[in-house]
Formats: C-alpha cells, sequence, structure tokens
C-alpha cells in the first residue's frame, strides 16, 4: 500500500510535500531531461518582477561550510517574458508550477499578483517579501508585521490564486509575522528564505561579494530554519512549507515534525538535480515502512519537553 | 545532454605545475565536445557542498561505446584540495557535459593561448581538431616556471610549436602570455593564425582577445566565474557584457566568441 502524500495550499492540490524552492531550479525547462516532474509535488519559478532585471556584478555566490551566500541581485526576465518564453514549458509539466513574485511597493505585488494569478497554468503565487519597500526607506516588507501583512492584503484582493507568504528568517519574532500574514488571507507561509550572511577575503579585506552583504542558504541553515518552522506553527494553523538546507527525506521528516506540511528542496539542486525526486521517494518509502498513511501523523509531531 | 553519474577513478596523476590529472574509469556516458565542462563533486556528504566545474581535458571513446573522462586541476581551495585526496578506486559524482564547446577553426592554423590551469581544455580541443595539413601551437604562461603545466602528452600533434612565458623570466619569454601573443603575431605577420583559442584567469583572457581583435583575428575564450549549479539555474555565474546583457557562462559557454563579451572599440 502506497502512502498519500497529497497536501492542501488552499485550493491547490500537490500530489507530495516536496517542492522546489524559488532560485534553484529556473524556469524548470533548465531540468526537463534530469527530473520527473511526476514525481514531486510542485516547483517554484525563478522570482518575477514587473520589470527584467539584470542583477549583480560578479562575483555573485561564495561558498561557505555547508551553506552558499549569494547576492544575485534578483536577476529574472521580468514577468512580460515570463509569459512569453518561460510559461508555455511550465503549462506541459505535471505537477503545480508555483510563481514566486516580488516588488517594490504592495501597489506593485497587487499588480503582479493580478497579472500572474490570471495566467493559465500558474496553479499559484509564493510572495517574496523579504525586499526592500521603497516607501519605507528600503526596510524589508518582511521584517514588520505590519507591512508584511500590508503586501498581503494588496496580493490577496487582486487575486484568487491560492497565495503563499514567503516570510524572512531576519526578525526577532517570526511568530507574530506568520500570524499577521495569516490574518492578512494568505493560504500557506514559507518558512523562511536566506539569511543574511558575509564573507571578507582577507588578504584584500574586501567582501567576497560584489554586492558587500548575501543570503546564506544550504544545510547550513537548516537547524536554524527548524526553529523558525517551529515557532511559526505554534502562532498560526495555516500550512507551513520549509524552505532552508533541506537535502534528504529525513530532513523533510526533521521540518514536518517541526511543523512543516511541505518541505521545499533549495540550494540541493545544485548539488543533485534529482534531489527534490529522491526526497519525496524517500518520504514515500519512510511513510510506508513507518505505518504512517496520513501526513498529519508528522506534521507538527516534535515531542517538546 | 547532462547526466549525473558516479564514476570510480583509474588513476591520479601529477600533471606537472602542480596541477593534477583526474583520470576517470570508461563509463556508459555520452561523448562530450572539447571545451564542454562537467561539475565534478567527491561522494562526500554537506561539505564542501557544491561541485567544482572541470572543462573536459580530454576523452577518449571506445569500442563498445563506453566514453573515458580525463580532468586537469590545480588545487586552490577547499573543494579542489579534497579532489587531490583521490585515489585510484575512489568514485566523484559527474555532471555533464555541460554548455557550449570550441568550434573547428576557419583555416589550416590555430593557436591555443593558455594562462596556467587554463591549459585544461586544450588536450581535447587538439585532439579534435589536428589534422596533417593543420598547424597548431600552444602558448602558455604562468607566474614561473614550476607552475607551467605538462603538455609532452598531448604535444605531437602541436606542430606550430610551443612556447612558453614565464613573468618572471625564469623559463621562455620574460613576460605574461598576452605579451608573448602579441610578439608572436608581430613575428608572424604572413603566417597569422586562422583561430585563437584563450582559456585562462579573466582578465587574462579579456587582454588576449584585444590584442585579437587587433590584429583582426578571431578569438574564442572559455570563460569562468564561480558556479553554482552548471544548469543556468543559480545565476552564479553571470557576466555582463559590453552591450550591457547578462551572459550565462554556463549555459550560453564557458566557450564563445570573444567579441560577445568584449568590444572591439575598447580594444583599441
Amino acid at each position: 500500500m502506497t502512502a498519500d502524500l497529497s497536501v492542501r495550499i488552499g485550493d491547490l492540490t500537490l500530489r507530495n510535500p516536496i517542492l522546489t524552492a524559488s532560485g534553484t531550479f529556473g524556469y524548470a525547462a533548465e531540468y526537463e531531461t534530469m527530473v520527473d516532474f511526476n514525481k514531486i509535488g510542485g516547483i517554484i519559478t525563478k522570482g518575477i518582477s514587473p520589470e527584467p532585471r539584470l542583477g549583480n556584478p560578479q562575483p555573485r555566490i561564495w561558498e561557505t561550510e555547508s551553506g552558499l551566500i549569494n547576492a544575485i541581485g534578483l536577476d529574472n526576465v521580468g514577468v512580460e517574458d515570463f509569459e512569453q518564453s518561460k510559461l508555455d514549458y511550465l503549462r506541459k509539466i505535471e505537477c503545480a508550477v508555483i510563481v514566486n513574485f516580488f516588488a517594490e511597493t504592495a501597489e506593485g505585488y497587487a499588480k503582479l499578483a493580478r497579472t500572474l494569478g490570471a495566467m493559465a497554468g500558474v496553479d499559484a503565487l509564493e510572495a517574496n517579501i523579504s525586499c526592500p519597500n521603497v516607501k519605507a526607506g528600503g526596510r524589508e516588507f518582511g521584517v514588520d508585521p505590519v507591512a508584511a501583512a500590508e503586501v498581503t492584503i494588496a496580493s490577496r484582493e487582486a487575486t484568487n490564486c491560492p497565495l503563499i507568504v514567503k516570510l524572512s528568517p531576519d526578525v526577532s519574532n517570526i511568530g507574530d509575522i506568520a500570524s499577521a500574514v495569516a490574518d492578512a488571507g494568505a493560504d500557506a507561509i514559507t518558512v523562511a528564505n536566506s539569511m543574511p550572511a558575509m564573507a571578507i577575503d582577507i588578504e584584500s579585506r574586501r567582501p567576497r561579494l560584489s554586492f558587500g552583504r548575501g543570503g546564506l542558504t544550504g544545510p547550513a541553515i537548516r537547524p536554524i530554519v527548524t526553529r523558525l518552522v517551529y515557532e511559526s506553527a505554534q502562532a498560526t494553523d495555516i500550512p507551513i512549507i520549509a524552505s532552508g538546507g533541506a537535502s534528504t527525506w529525513r530532513d523533510v521528516v526533521e521540518f514536518m515534525l517541526a511543523g512543516a506540511s511541505v518541505v521545499q528542496a533549495g540550494t540541493i539542486n545544485f548539488v543533485n538535480p534529482r534531489a527534490s525526486v529522491e526526497m519525496a521517494e524517500g518520504l514515500e518509502t519512510y511513510c510506508r515502512q513507518s505505518g504512517i498513511n496520513s501526513l498529519t501523523q508528522l506534521i507538527g509531531a516534535v515531542d517538546m519537553p | 545532454m547532462p547526466t549525473l553519474n558516479r564514476i570510480r577513478l583509474e588513476a591520479v596523476e601529477d600533471a606537472g605545475g602542480g596541477c593534477l590529472r583526474l583520470v576517470c574509469a570508461p563509463a556508459s556516458l555520452i561523448a562530450p565536445m572539447p571545451g564542454q565542462f562537467y561539475m565534478v563533486r567527491g561522494p562526500w556528504e554537506a561539505d564542501p557542498l557544491l561541485p567544482r566545474p572541470f572543462s573536459i581535458a580530454r576523452f577518449r571513446s571506445f569500442k563498445n561505446g563506453q566514453i573515458q573522462l580525463e580532468f586537469l586541476l590545480r588545487i586552490i581551495g577547499r573543494g579542489t584540495r579534497l579532489l587531490g585526496t583521490a585515489r585510484a578506486g575512489s568514485e566523484l559524482d559527474v555532471l555533464g557535459p555541460l554548455g557550449i564547446g570550441f568550434e573547428q577553426p576557419p583555416g589550416d592554423s590555430a593557436w591555443m593561448v593558455a594562462g596556467g590551469i587554463g591549459i585544461a581544455p586544450f588536450p581535447a580541443l587538439i585532439d579534435a581538431i589536428a589534422t596533417p595539413k593543420r598547424k597548431l601551437s600552444l602558448l602558455v604562461g604562468a607566474r614561473t616556471e614550476a607552475e607551467i603545466p605538462g603538455f609532452n602528452d598531448f604535444a605531437a600533434n602541436l606542430t606550430g610549436g610551443v612556447e612558453i612565458a614565464t613573468d618572471d623570466g625564469s623559463a621562455g619569454f620574460a613576460g605574461t602570455v598576452v605579451d608573448l601573443l602579441a610578439s608572436r603575431l608581430d613575428r608572424a605577420s604572413d603566417q597569422t593564425p586562422s583561430q585563437v583559442y584563450v582559456c585562462g584567469p579573466h582578465a587574462m583572457m579579456e587582454a588576449a582577445a584585444a590584442v585579437c581583435m587587433d590584429a583582426g583575428i578571431p578569438c574564442s575564450v572559455s570563460l569562468e566565474a564561480p558556479m553554482g549549479c552548471g544548469m543556468g539555474t543559480c545565476r552564479g555565474c553571470v557576466i555582463r557584457t559590453f552591450r550591457n546583457t547578462n551572459f550565462t557562462i554556463c549555459t550560453e559557454g564557458p566557450v564563445t566568441d570573444a567579441n560577445v563579451i568584449w568590444s572591439e572599440q575598447n580594444s583599441q
């Protein structure tokens, strides 16, 4: 007997709880010959902005112990080219297609959510709120419950498409942000995003990245994200999507025990493009062998002291 | 079409100049094109995390369809240091072949210009473009003689000769390999190459490209930048061209015509 691994996010049903994280899987076509999309819950696109963005100069990435610091600069094709050159392929693949998006104002989020949410083939939206709010002096939307709720409401009112809000990890109380975003109408939250980080070349005394700072991802941040998932799960009842360092099915189970309903495979895609499929297969085997027939038996089941 | 394979190492050899040659056991693989690359990683756990990009240094096709890959590397950081500890019998995870490789030269003479470990893709290129009437030359530079990678195992087809440049003058031409290229072009006024292929540090390739553009000689370069995925998705290896457009080294390169990246105007 195979375990039922399906999960729901708003009106969307995923066949299993494994997604590929935004910025680690391009627009899916890149992995066509290597990944069987039938075997994962869905893919999340590179973050789409109202206009194309070139991103930052070199160097853009720097590897640290079990992690990767990046300052890509949100390099993406922009919404117009996304619809013209990327969407046709995404309509053909047999898993959920979730489009990550961001803007610089709440109105910008609303406009983009309306446009993307109306596109045939887009199954859900993931709003990246770890972006500078140009109207608030560049302070990130995601670090303030009021601003986070504001972009959530703006996006929510613009579309009926299932809406996921991707939170920033760089906050003192993620529960406050999680409940603010849930109350504002998000169908799910992604916890979290890359962790602000920095590396310096001691010879030149210059930062390793052209942008100075960057965001740390990969296995190095997984214990931090596990704690953030746990705290978010204490604060809200909407589904939590864990994103941060998951590389194996064991990591998936751990995130679920902390309270996640869905887990994203991110940086590990760079190491092994098939990692998401292997995580889904490993989770299925684990559930079958452990007599787990519903993921509800795992989600939030950590036995805290 | 790339595939991810776990391949056994047949030999790890000293390639001279402080470089190592990793010789893989023959395996059922797709044959690469010279100039294409692989993302290579040992079968260790999360650290070092990312695979490292290496141009294919040489490959052999066997009658049974199996392909044997060879990589040349210089130990420069944690990833290459660990790869350098591999021994015959160790396994490697190899994703590839990736990217765009070299094209055939348009005429009967071609020069390859290598900065240090930039020599890596040239053995495979020489194997692919050598003909009885084609005159191929290698110019190879390094800071000092001890850092010049070995070339004897593929020098037989270098009918146009090999010239060395060292910054400190300890062997061959005293100066950079780009200075050597410029001086050799002056000398060879009636026998300019139909194509120059360049691989080395970014600034060295830009300088070599400028020399070739001034001389009106087609120049193709094999670019490099810190790379995460090799598949165009992490956007780590994206560089800006002189037209202020993005160039994704892992999928649009690593080999490209120099005039895609650098303007001919800037070369004067």
